[in-house]
C-alpha cells in the first residue's frame, strides 16, 4: 500500500483512485460489519441514563441523568471495589506479562525438542478448564476438610474461606495458573518470527543466553508487548467475574479482598434485575478504560513513538 | 488501521451486549399502542358479532423444573388443550411454551426486551420491578369480566400483592403458601436414640436438646446440615423462617431489609430486631458447639445428600402444607434411608410471591386474561399442561371423577421416560386445588388438597397480608443493601460470625447503604396501604 501511495505523482489522480477501489471494496464487508455490530449498538449506551420503560422502549424512556450510577458510589464499598479491581489488574497485567514472556522465551528455547509439542498443550490446558471446576479444585485444596488443612497443616486447619488476608495471594496464584500459559502463545508466535541469523551472529560475538534475550528478543517484540499492555489497560476496570465470584465461593467474609466492580454490580442487582443500572456500571468501566488507554498511548508515543497504537 | 480496529473492537465488546436492545426494542413501542387499540376494537366488536369470532391465540410461557419437555412433545399437548377449548367454545387458543425453570426469568426478560411475543408469564422475582419498568400490563379493567371466574374462587383481597397504586397487575398462584419447617432425622435414630416417634412436633428448645444428644452420640458426623442458599441468598438453617413464625417473633418480612414485628405496623430494620439477633445467636451456638458443616457459609451440599452419604444426622427444611408433599418412598430414596419429618413451626399466611402477568407486548390483554382464568378454573387445561396427553404421558386410574381424575404414569414408565412431564410446574401455575392427584406406591390416594385449603384458611394471617413494597424510588439504596446483606448474612446465619460483635458492624454498613431511607419509604407506603384498606 505504501509503495503505491508514493509512486504516482499528483497529476495521475484518477489512476490512483481507481487503484484504491478494489481495496475499498474489500474493506466494505468489514466496515459494514463494524458499523452494524459495533457502532449501532453504542446508541444503547443511552439506556444507562434512562429509567427503562418497556412500553416506551429504550429511546422513548425518560432521561434520569446520573441516577443509575448512584448505587456505585453510595457506600465505602466503592473505595474497596475500585482498589481491588485496580490493584488486582495491575498485578495481573504486569505479572502476567513477566510470566507469559518467561514461558514464551523458554518455550522458544526448547522449541526444537520433541517434548515441546507436549508441553505447549499442557501449559495451555488450565485456560480451558471451566471456572466452576476451578472453584471446586481450589475448594478441594482449601475447604474445611481440604487437602491443605488435612495434610500440610495436620488438621489444625485455617478457615480459608473466612480469612480475607490470604485471598490476594490465592486469587493471584489461581489467575496465573489458569492464564499464564495461554497468554504466552502470542509471544511464542512473535518470537518464532525473529530471524535466527541474529542469534547466530550474537553467539559468535560471545553473547550469553541472557544477553540474547535482553538485547535481541525483547527489543524486537517490544511493539507487541506494548500492544498487549495497552489492550489490557483498556479493561483495567473490568475483572474476571468467575475468578472473583466463583473461586471464593461467594463468601461474604472475603469481600474486602474479593469485591470488584463486576461482583458488586452482580450482587447489587441479583434481586432488582435493573438493566439500566447494570448498563451504567458498564459505561462507567468502559469510559474509564478508554481514557486510560488514550493516556497510556500518549505516554508510549512520547517515550517510544514506533510502539504506540495510534 | 488494524490496531485501531482491534482497539475499537475491545472497547465495543462490552457494549455489544446491548446490541439486541438498541436495534430491536423500538419494535414493541410501535406495537404497544396497537395492542391497546386492538383491545378496544375487540371489546366494541364483541356484542355485534358474538357468534363467528376467530379465537385469539395466547402464548403461555411456563417454567419447568427438573424435566424440560422437548418442543416436539409440547405440540401434542397444545393440540389436546386446544381441542378441549374448541369443544367448550372458548374464545382463546393456547400456544404453550415450556421453558427451563433455571433460565426462566432471564429467558422471558430477553424475549421481552427483544420485542418477541410473550403474552402470559410468571413474574419470578419482585413484582414491583416488573411494574415500575412497565413490563406488565394493568388488568384491573378485566377483573369483572375475563377474570371474574378466577376472582370468584380466590377473592379480591388475594390480589393485594399484585396491586400497585390502585391498579392490579397480576394474579398470584392460588395455593397454600403456608410453609412448615421440619427437622429431619433418620427414623431408627429418632425412635431408638431420641425416643421420638412420627407425629411428634418440636419446639426450638427441644430441637436444641435433640442436637446436643445427636452430637454426643455421633460426634464424628455433622449434627446439623446447613441449607445452601439458592440464587445468591445466603446459606442458613431455616432459623430465619422458624423464628419469624407466629409462635416466636411473628415477623412479616417486606424484603429489602425491612419488616414489621407482631401486629405493630411500625416498619423496622429487620437486622436491628431481637428476632434477627435470636436467629444469629442460635446459629452461632450451633456452630460453636461443633454441630454444623465446616465452612458452613460456603458449603454447597444439601442436607439430604449428606444424609445419603452417611455424613450428617439431621437438617431443617421447609415444605408447603402440613405434610411434606412427598410420599414415604420418595422421602426414603432422597435420603438413602428411612427418615421422619418432625414439624417445628408453621409460617403465617401470605399471598403467594409468584404471580402470573400479561406482558406489555400482548396484543389482546382481554383474551390473555381469559386464558389466565382458564388456568384457575379449567382442570383439564391446567392438568394437561402438568401431565401431558392422556394415554401417551399419563393414564387415568379411574379412582377419581371425570373432572377430578387420579392419574399415574403409563405402566413401566418413569417421569423421565414419558415424552412430556411437567408436574413440577404445579404450585407455580394456576390453582393448586384443581391439580389431579396421583396414587402413592401402595395405590392409595392421599388427597392433601383439603388439608392445604384448611391450613391456608386456619393459618395466622400476617397483619400486612397483601402489602408489597414498591422499590422504584429507593432502587440505589436497595442495590447497596443487597451488597451489604451478601457480605454479612452468610457468616451470621451460619453462625461463623459472633452476632454480638458483627451485628453492630452490619448495622453501620446498612446505615451507610441507606436502610433508613428504605424504612421511611416502606412506612410511608404501608401507612397509605392501611388507609386505603380500612
Amino acid at each position: 500500500m505504501q509503495k503505491t501511495a508514493i509512486a504516482p505523482a499528483k497529476r495521475v489522480k484518477t489512476g490512483k483512485r481507481v487503484s484504491y477501489v478494489p481495496l475499498f471494496l474489500m474493506m466494505l464487508p468489514g466496515i459494514v460489519y463494524l458499523i452494524v455490530n459495533n457502532y449501532l449498538p453504542m446508541f444503547g449506551i443511552t439506556i444507562a441514563f434512562k429509567d427503562l420503560d418497556y412500553t416506551k422502549g429504550i429511546f422513548g424512556s425518560d432521561w434520569v441523568g446520573l441516577a443509575n450510577f448512584e448505587f456505585l458510589f453510595r457506600t465505602k464499598d466503592f473505595f474497596i471495589m475500585m482498589r481491588n479491581t485496580l490493584c488486582y489488574n495491575v498485578v495481573f497485567i504486569f505479572g502476567g506479562l513477566v510470566a507469559s514472556l518467561s514461558i514464551a522465551v523458554m518455550m522458544t528455547e526448547i522449541g526444537q525438542w520433541k517434548i515441546a509439542k507436549a508441553i505447549q498443550p499442557i501449559i495451555c490446558f488450565p485456560n480451558m478448564v471451566s471456572i466452576v471446576i476451578v472453584a471446586y479444585l481450589v475448594y478441594g485444596f482449601l475447604g474445611g476438610d481440604g487437602w491443605i488443612n488435612n495434610t500440610l497443616l495436620h488438621g489444625n486447619g485455617i478457615s480459608w474461606y473466612s480469612t480475607p488476608k490470604y485471598w490476594p495471594f490465592i486469587l493471584t496464584i489461581v489467575h496465573f495458573w489458569k492464564g499464564a500459559g495461554y497468554g504466552s502463545i502470542i509471544y511464542i508466535a512473535t518470537m518464532s518470527g525473529i530471524d535466527k541469523g541474529l542469534y547466530e551472529a550474537a553467539r559468535l560475538d560471545g553473547a550469553s543466553k541472557m544477553q540474547q534475550i535482553f538485547k535481541i528478543t525483547l527489543p524486537i517484540i517490544r511493539p507487541m508487548i506494548v500492544l498487549m499492555l495497552l489492550l489490557s489497560i483498556g479493561r483495567i476496570f473490568s475483572s474476571d467475574f468467575g475468578l472473583f465470584l466463583q473461586v471464593p465461593m461467594d463468601s461474604g467474609a472475603l469481600y474486602n479482598a474479593t469485591q470488584t466492580i463486576d461482583t458488586y454490580v452482580y450482587r447489587a442487582l441479583m434481586k432488582l434485575n435493573d438493566v439500566s443500572m447494570s448498563s451504567a456500571a458498564s459505561v462507567f468501566q468502559s469510559i474509564l478504560g478508554f481514557l486510560l488507554v488514550m493516556l497510556s498511548n500518549l505516554l508510549v508515543r512520547k517515550v517510544d513513538p514506533e510502539s504506540s497504537l495510534f | 488501521m488494524k490496531k485501531m480496529i482491534a482497539l475499537v473492537l475491545t472497547l465495543a465488546l462490552m457494549l455489544t451486549v446491548f446490541a439486541g436492545c438498541g436495534s430491536k426494542a423500538p419494535a414493541p413501542t410501535t406495537e404497544a399502542p396497537k395492542a391497546t387499540t386492538g383491545t378496544e376494537t375487540t371489546t366494541e366488536a364483541a356484542p355485534t358479532e358474538p357468534a363467528k369470532k376467530d379465537p385469539v391465540w395466547i402464548t403461555v410461557s411456563y417454567p419447568c423444573l427438573v424435566i424440560v419437555p422437548s418442543p416436539d412433545s409440547v405440540v401434542a399437548v397444545e393440540e389436546a388443550v386446544n381441542k378441549h377449548l374448541e369443544e367448550i367454545d372458548s374464545g382463546v387458543r393456547l400456544h404453550l411454551e415450556a421453558v427451563d425453570g433455571m433460565n426462566y426469568a432471564t429467558y422471558i426478560d430477553m424475549k421481552q426486551i427483544g420485542g418477541e411475543q410473550v403474552d402470559l408469564y410468571c413474574a419470578l422475582g419482585t413484582m414491583a420491578d416488573q411494574v415500575s419498568s412497565n413490563k406488565v400490563l394493568p388488568i384491573t379493567q378485566y377483573l369483572d369480566t375475563a377474570l371474574k371466574p378466577t376472582l370468584d374462587i380466590t377473592g379480591k383481597a388475594f390480589l393485594g400483592s399484585t396491586t400497585f397504586n390502585g391498579e392490579v397487575y397480576g394474579v398470584p398462584v392460588y395455593r397454600t403458601d403456608v410453609m412448615t419447617e421440619y427437622l429431619i432425622i433418620e427414623a431408627d435414630v429418632a425412635n431408638n436414640d431420641l425416643g421420638l416417634v412420627e407425629g411428634d412436633s418440636l419446639t426450638m428448645d427441644q430441637v436444641n436438646d435433640v442436637l446436643a444428644k445427636l452430637h454426643e452420640l455421633y460426634p464424628d458426623k455433622i449434627t446439623m446440615g446447613v441449607r445452601p442458599g439458592a440464587n445468591g441468598s445466603p446459606n442458613n438453617f431455616q432459623l430465619q423462617t422458624i423464628y419469624a413464625g407466629p409462635n416466636y417473633f411473628k415477623v412479616s418480612d417486606m424484603g429489602s431489609g425491612v419488616c414489621v414485628v407482631g401486629d405493630d405496623l411500625t416498619v423496622q430494620n429487620t437486622y436491628a430486631t431481637d428476632y434477627f439477633m435470636q436467629v444469629c445467636k442460635t446459629a452461632y451456638e450451633w456452630n460453636r458447639a461443633g454441630y454444623v458443616n465446616k465452612d458452613a457459609s460456603v458449603a454447597t451440599e444439601e442436607g439430604y445428600d449428606l444424609m445419603k452419604a452417611d455424613r450428617c444426622m439431621s437438617y431443617i427444611i421447609g415444605y408447603g402444607g402440613r405434610d411434606p408433599q412427598t410420599t414415604d418412598a420418595e422421602k426414603d430414596t432422597t435420603h438413602g434411608k428411612s427418615v421422619i419429618y418432625f414439624p417445628i413451626e408453621t409460617s403465617m399466611n401470605k399471598p403467594s410471591g409468584l404471580a402470573w402477568c400479561v406482558s406489555y407486548g400482548c396484543k389482546d390483554p382481554e383474551a390473555a386474561c381469559e386464558a389466565l382464568s382458564l388456568l384457575y378454573t379449567d382442570a383439564f387445561v391446567l392438568n394437561t399442561i402438568l401431565y401431558g396427553v392422556e394415554g401417551r404421558d399419563y393414564i387415568d386410574t379411574g379412582l377419581g371423577t371425570e373432572e377430578d381424575k387420579v392419574v399415574k404414569l403409563p405402566d413401566g414408565m418413569t417421569m423421565f421416560d414419558v415424552p412430556y412431564y411437567s408436574f413440577f410446574t404445579c404450585g407455580i401455575i394456576g390453582n393448586e386445588y384443581l391439580d389431579w392427584q396421583r396414587p402413592d406406591d401402595e395405590g392409595n390416594v392421599i388427597d392433601r388438597r383439603a388439608d392445604h385449603q384448611k391450613l391456608q384458611n386456619e393459618a395466622v394471617v400476617s397483619p400486612i397480608y397483601g402489602f408489597t413494597l414498591d422499590t422504584t424510588n429507593i432502587k440505589s439504596q436497595v442495590a447497596s443493601i443487597s451488597n451489604v446483606e451478601a457480605q454479612f448474612l452468610g457468616g451470621l446465619m451460619t453462625g461463623e460470625m459472633d452476632p454480638e460483635t458483627t451485628i453492630p458492624q452490619f448495622l453501620a454498613a446498612l446505615e451507610s447503604a441507606g436502610i433508613n431511607d428504605v424504612v421511611a419509604e416502606a412506612q410511608r407506603q404501608l401507612d397509605a396501604w392501611v388507609a386505603a384498606n380500612k
